[in-house]
């Protein structure tokens, strides 16, 4: 019995997780869930890997309560595909605390990530940039194998034959490429753990708690916007891992030249892994120039001019322009910049405020504990300023770029949320260590867990479209819920839902500091009641893509590739459309209201005549239908072509102006539907004729 | 019994002005919830179980606070089967933690209203069990009944489930192809979402191919079926299988037949369907 008990406590945590996945794997079965190859498998792994990986530690407290958590909520999953959802989320979540426990000690965070690495490499679809990555290692190894599908032109190349992206990041995967996606994929994971152990160890330098340190780092690299590159062929951790090594040797004690030199190397290596970097390299040069004394202040910003003009230089004789000029350099992109900083201001400033609310990208709904984050941001300047400065000087650099450059791509849709960002994450990720002891910030911060172990559970879930609303809302809050309409959209913008999210982010940072954080609870329960008040509503306006089969007859969403790059361009609008231009297309929405009573039906959308008579809609509420008929204006050529002389005329409808209709439509006995139908589309007409409907609001 | 209050940061102790602050506001929520959303078992679950949560005196336990989370989660969803269910498992999980009898016997009565209501199927057995796991004072005893319940639901009646605002069957999306039509959408049913629904009607007269599969099943009988409006019906075996029928108006459905059975995933994948050009 003592022996038992000696086991009990040395290997508690070992002993409990091993259990853990034994009870899951056999519940999983017995309860008929879904997927049971893959999640019903992996899950179970993870808990495994866990066990084995813990050590001589005890069961974390919140370990078992979670998997009870697990067991109650699967014996409930049939409810809805929601229901499931939570179940395997809270499965993957299980393993945090143990994985926590684990990260304690030499090679911690390396232990700490392995239980998740065969969900992220073995689940996780192999898409958007990283065929493209693995393409170029390819062409390094073994030109034209055809491993990884022969991609050879995408979106963003300037040529064919010469790809945007930077050749550096794919030249250090060759010692992985023999591996395959699996070695790739494990590469990133190492080197997301490298750039943690890199950032741990600066924080303790610079005076932080251990534990702190830890926490810190581990939770960059679990939640998002870390987690949604974690272990994929993505720049991101890869650029943090040489960022941290360049910043601890130039923060530290060696000799300036040595630390100057470094930081240079540093600059440039994360300019040649991917462009955008070098908002990094300019914050880290920025940073050594202002710790440096006398002369050196200013001879370092000089040195870097110099040596940025001496690069340009070289890339054009020498290179030949591939590496900077070819891709950037050219004048449209100058054009592009300056006319970003100087005449789109509100649009630069717009992509920097949604990457905080919007309900697709946004920080605020898939990682709140930024909100812990940014009231930490005063005391960790006060406590350790010297860090403040190196984290967050170049997350200042890096976000101006990333913004000036890309206000309406900055969340690089349809890739992770949130991974364009990870570079300025290191500062907020310092500032929340010390407030993770205040109250409610642990509630963010298991939040932003729980959301993170969903992406991992169900990675498709990360993959948004720019299109206005956000997968994981639609799989939890189900096809009809009102509350897409209540959060902003920078597809799609409204003032209402950015003035109320925004009020509502500054509100509940201004509670992580009021009275010590003690208020926070309450404002995370009232967000709980907003949410919930949004979404049990009656629903009286839709956006028309957002409508669901259950309330329309065919019907073509328009454009029908889901991939933002076919719209980024477009001048009228840039959100999806639901086209109606066959005579049996009808849209039927239920609405609440009386017999005889008059509804006001706000209608936006864009009318196309191609070949046809003019398009039109006829509106009705189970009594006589009210028609209207009206044609787009199409942009003119030369507004174009003062605009950007390389755009072609494409006459789709992104390209034509919007038109507002208010038609008063008399209600018929209830229960009323409101029936939309397109007028005059009748075959033949050509492919573009038709009613492209934005917009409907019932009043 | 206080590292997770702490963890997540929960009041660890009441404190004289939320004795009465915090009660009062969560019932206001409740009032507000009752007026958007409407009287509906959930609305009154709700307005049930959040002031109970929020009068708690005393620590709270990791257990306590998971239900708090719960409930929260729960008001959150706007009244879907996921919020029915978050509703249920605070219940519970309060059921569990909370160390007075009478309160814990008053944390059975969302769980009864839920169960009354007609929310939830076959899950009688459990609030049976919650009932009972009301009164011993002993924690690891009521964690054993309401296993016991758990055990009994499934062997009574099959999964336990809620219906929420949200249990509508999946519709398929139709697109117009050329007079035909198709529906090019995959869509995966299983016990959560059973149903897909096929509006027949603007192909009406026209011949329609439609793709399914089954799946997850140790033998080969039929997992699903596909329904005609006017009653014709055809089994959907553990395979692959395509369908040509000529479209009467109205709408049809793919349905998973199979009913819950340990060790079996049943799924069937409606993969998609078309006009073929004959018919009329």
């Amino acid at each position: 019995m003592r022996l038992l008990r000696a086991v009990g406590m040395r290997w508690g945590g070992a002993l409990f997780h091993v259990a853990a996945a034994v009870a899951v794997f056999i519940a999983w079965r017995i309860l008929g869930m879904p997927s049971p190859g893959t999640l019903g498998r992996l899950i179970p792994l993870q808990l495994l890997l866990t066990g084995l990986l813990i050590g001589r530690r005890p069961v974390p407290g919140a370990s078992a309560l979670l998997l009870g958590v697990f067991l109650a909520t699967s014996l409930f999953w049939a409810s809805g595909p929601a229901v499931f959802l939570t179940a395997a989320t809270v499965g993957v979540l299980t393993s945090f605390p143990g994985m926590r426990a684990a990260s304690r000690g030499r090679a911690g965070l390396l232990r700490a990530v392995l239980p998740v690495a065969p969900l992220v490499i073995l689940l996780t679809l192999f898409t958007g940039d990283e065929p493209h990555h693995a393409t170029i290692t390819e062409g390094f190894v073994s030109p034209g194998t055809g491993r990884f599908g022969n991609l050879t032109t995408q979106f963003g190349d300037p040529v064919e034959g010469l790809t945007h992206h930077q050749q550096l990041y794919p030249l250090l995967h060759v010692p992985a490429y023999p591996l395959g996606i699996p070695g790739m994929r494990m590469l990133d994971l190492l080197f997301a753990v490298g750039a943690s152990m890199l950032f741990a160890r600066m924080m303790r330098r610079e005076g932080m708690a251990e534990e702190d340190a830890g926490d810190a780092a581990l939770l960059g690299m679990l939640t998002i916007p870390g987690a949604g590159i974690l272990g994929l062929v993505y720049p991101g951790w890869c650029a943090m891992l040489t960022f941290f090594a360049g910043v601890l040797v130039a923060a530290g004690s060696r000799s300036w030249r040595l630390r100057l030199a470094v930081v240079f190397l540093v600059s440039f290596l994360l300019f040649l892994m991917k462009t955008r970097f070098a908002g990094l390299s300019i914050g880290l040069l920025a940073a050594f120039s202002i710790t440096s004394r006398g002369w050196r202040r200013w001879s370092i910003p000089l040195a870097a001019v110099l040596g940025i003009l001496l690069l340009i230089v070289a890339d054009a004789t020498v290179l030949g322009g591939r590496l900077f000029l070819a891709r950037y350099g050219n004048v449209l992109t100058l054009r592009h910049l300056a006319a970003n900083a100087s005449g789109r201001f509100a649009s630069v400033a717009m992509g920097a405020l949604s990457s905080l609310v919007d309900g697709e990208s946004g920080l605020l709904w898939r990682a709140p504990w930024v909100l812990a984050a940014i009231a930490g941001l005063p005391a960790l300047w006060r406590t350790h300023g010297r860090l403040f400065l190196w984290l967050a000087l170049p997350a200042a650099t890096y976000l101006a770029l990333l913004f000036l450059w890309m206000p309406y791509d900055w969340a690089s849709a349809p890739t992770p949320p949130g991974r364009l960002l990870l570079p300025a994450m290191p500062v907020l990720l310092a500032s929340l260590a010390p407030m993770l002891r205040r109250r409610g910030v642990g509630a963010l911060v298991w939040v932003s867990l729980a959301v993170s172990a969903a992406l991992i559970a169900f990675p498709s879930l990360r993959f948004n479209y720019f299109d206005g609303t956000d997968r994981m809302l639609g799989a939890f809050w189900g096809r009809f819920t009102a509350l897409t309409e209540w959060l902003p959209s920078q597809v799609r913008p409204r003032l209402v839902p950015y003035v109320v999210w925004t009020a509502w982010a500054v509100l509940l940072t201004s509670l992580c500091i009021f009275r010590k954080g003690r208020m926070l609870p309450a404002g995370l329960m009232a967000t709980a009641l907003l949410v919930g008040l949004m979404s049990a509503g009656p629903r009286r306006s839709w956006e028309a893509e957002d409508i669901p089969p259950d309330y329309r007859t065919l019907c073509v969403d328009y454009p029908a590739e889901l991939d933002p790059s076919e719209r980024k361009h477009w001048i009228s609008t840039i959100e999806r459309m639901l086209l109606l231009n066959d005579p049996r297309d009808a849209v039927m929405l239920p609405v609440a209201a009386t017999d005889g009573e008059t509804l006001e039906v706000d209608l936006r959308f864009i009318s196309i005549r191609d070949g046809g008579p003019v398009p039109g809609l006829a509106v009705s509420c189970g009594a006589s239908p009210e028609s209207l008929y009206a044609s787009s204006e199409h942009f003119e050529e030369e507004v174009l072509q003062r605009r950007d002389s390389l755009i072609p005329l494409p006459l789709t409808a992104g390209y034509f102006g919007g038109i507002r209709e208010l038609l008063r439509v008399p209600a018929g006995t209830p229960p009323c539907t409101l029936r939309i139908v397109p007028l005059g589309v009748e075959p033949p007409h050509g492919p573009e004729h038709g009613i492209y409907l934005q917009r409907v609001e019932v009043r | 019994m206080q590292d997770c209050a702490r963890e997540l940061q929960l009041p660890l102790r009441s404190e004289a002005s939320h004795r009465i602050a915090l009660p009062a506001a969560v019932l206001v929520a409740s009032a507000l919830l009752a007026a958007v959303a409407g009287i509906t078992a959930w609305s009154i679950a709700l307005a049930l179980l959040l002031p109970l949560l929020a009068s708690r005196r005393g620590d709270w336990s990791r257990a306590y606070a998971a239900a708090a989370v719960a409930a929260a989660l729960s008001v959150a969803s706007g009244g879907g089967a996921a919020g029915l269910t978050a509703a249920m498992i605070s219940a519970l999980l309060a059921l569990l933690a909370e160390p007075s009898r009478v309160r814990r016997l008053a944390f059975v009565a969302p769980m009864a209203v839920l169960v009354s209501s007609g929310s939830f199927r076959d899950a009688l057995p459990l609030a049976i069990a919650a009932g009972a796991a009301g009164i011993p004072a002993r924690k690891d005893l009521r964690l054993a009944l309401l296993a016991a319940g758990a055990c009994a639901c499934l062997l009574a009646g099959g999964l336990p489930g809620a219906y929420g605002t949200d249990a509508s069957p999946w519709v398929a999306r139709s697109v117009a192809r050329g007079e035909g039509a198709c529906w090019p959408d995959t869509v995966t049913l299983d016990h959560s979402a059973p149903v897909l629904l096929l509006d027949l009607s603007p192909v009406e007269g026209m011949e329609v191919e439609l793709h399914a599969s089954g799946g997850g099943v140790r033998d080969g009988d039929p997992v699903g079926r596909l329904e005609l409006p006017g009653g014709t019906r055809w089994d959907i075996p553990p395979r692959d299988t395509s369908f040509t029928f000529v479209a009467p108006r109205g709408t049809a459905r793919v349905v998973l037949s199979r009913a819950w059975r340990p060790f079996e995933h049943p799924v069937v994948r409606f993969c998609s369907a078309r006009t073929t050009g004959g018919g009329r």
